[in-house]
């Protein structure tokens, strides 16, 4: 029998599935982040301009391409929730944001310390830094703004709306490159296109790094969740025991 | 003033990263350390709501 997406709104068959899945994608994640770092930092050469700073691109790229899909990830829980008001949904973005956070921290980080011997300068307000920096704030927005409001409903009406919103920033990261082409950032090392990819050399490992991270905010992602319905769950609990 | 010498691991990697070293090790050592931080976070809080949860339904269950 066909099983619809629409099936894991209902909390205990999302915590049955997710429970199964779970070690296994924790597994995954933790194998090819161990092989992926030490590959790329062991075992690659240095690159004959960069130097060895070529080994940053293992942590810096698929970090700033999953701080830009946790975004979209959590506007399509969003417009989930503000379509079918699927709880599990809600949830679930409220559970990425502090995984993208992270994930937009070590980007902005780790390019800081890239660009400084490459560029000569840690920050410089480029198209695709700021709207990076930006998509940075809004994910504090957002954690904060579901902090700040007590009714739960309410506030993932809000935070979605504030990712609609944001979703703009996060799309812009991604193409500030190619809407402007000024500044100092370059444009995408990974390509279809063989001439513009990265050198083999660089990009197996990098493959198995981008393969790690992915994982990881899936693995973070479904735990996260499961403990948000937990939370709501107990919440109910001890209201229940408040008015008892 | 007494000079300490340099960790043999250290050294190494001054040789294998060049005049890149800090830069790269930086930028290791501070995703790393954010990975690890909201992986132990996320279980922790994880293990403490589910541990909060068991007692609360415990406790419902007993309620008259």
């Amino acid at each position: 029998m066909a099983m619809s997406i629409w099936e894991y709104a209902n909390p205990k068959r999302f915590m049955d599935t997710t429970g199964r899945v779970l070690p296994w994608v924790a597994g995954a994640a933790a194998l090819c982040l161990c092989v992926g770092v030490f590959w790329g930092f062991f075992l690659t050469p240095d690159d004959f301009r960069q130097g060895s700073t070529v080994r940053i691109i293992y942590l810096h790229v698929p970090a700033a391409m999953m701080a830009i899909n946790a975004w979209v990830m959590m506007l399509v829980a969003s417009l989930i929730w503000l379509i079918r008001r699927h709880h599990v949904s809600a949830l679930a973005a409220r559970a990425a944001a502090p995984v993208g956070l992270t994930f937009t921290l070590i980007a902005l980080i780790t390019g800081a310390l890239w660009g400084q011997p490459m560029w000569g300068t840690w920050w410089a307000w480029d198209p695709r830094l700021t709207s990076f920096l930006i998509l940075f704030l809004f994910y504090l927005g957002y954690i904060a703004l579901w902090s700040a409001i007590e009714d739960a409903d309410a506030a993932a009406d809000l935070t979605s709306v504030l990712c609609l919103v944001g979703s703009v920033f996060a799309l812009l990261s991604r193409y500030a490159v190619n809407f402007w082409n000024q500044g100092l950032h370059q444009g995408a090392s990974l390509s279809l296109d063989k001439e513009e990819n990265v050198a083999d050399v660089f990009w197996y490992p990098l493959l198995v790094c981008i393969t790690g991270f992915v994982l990881l905010f899936v693995a973070l992602v479904l735990l996260r969740t499961r403990t948000e319905i937990r939370a709501r769950r107990l919440q109910a609990l001890l209201l229940r025991e408040r008015m008892a | 003033m007494v000079e300490l010498p340099t960790p043999f691991f250290v050294a190494w990697l001054q040789a294998y990263l060049g005049k890149y070293a800090a830069q790269v090790v930086g930028s290791y050592a501070f995703s790393l350390i954010l990975i690890v931080a909201i992986v132990v976070f996320s279980v922790w809080r994880s293990r403490r709501v589910r541990r909060a949860l068991a007692e609360a339904e415990e406790r419902a269950g007993k309620a008259p």
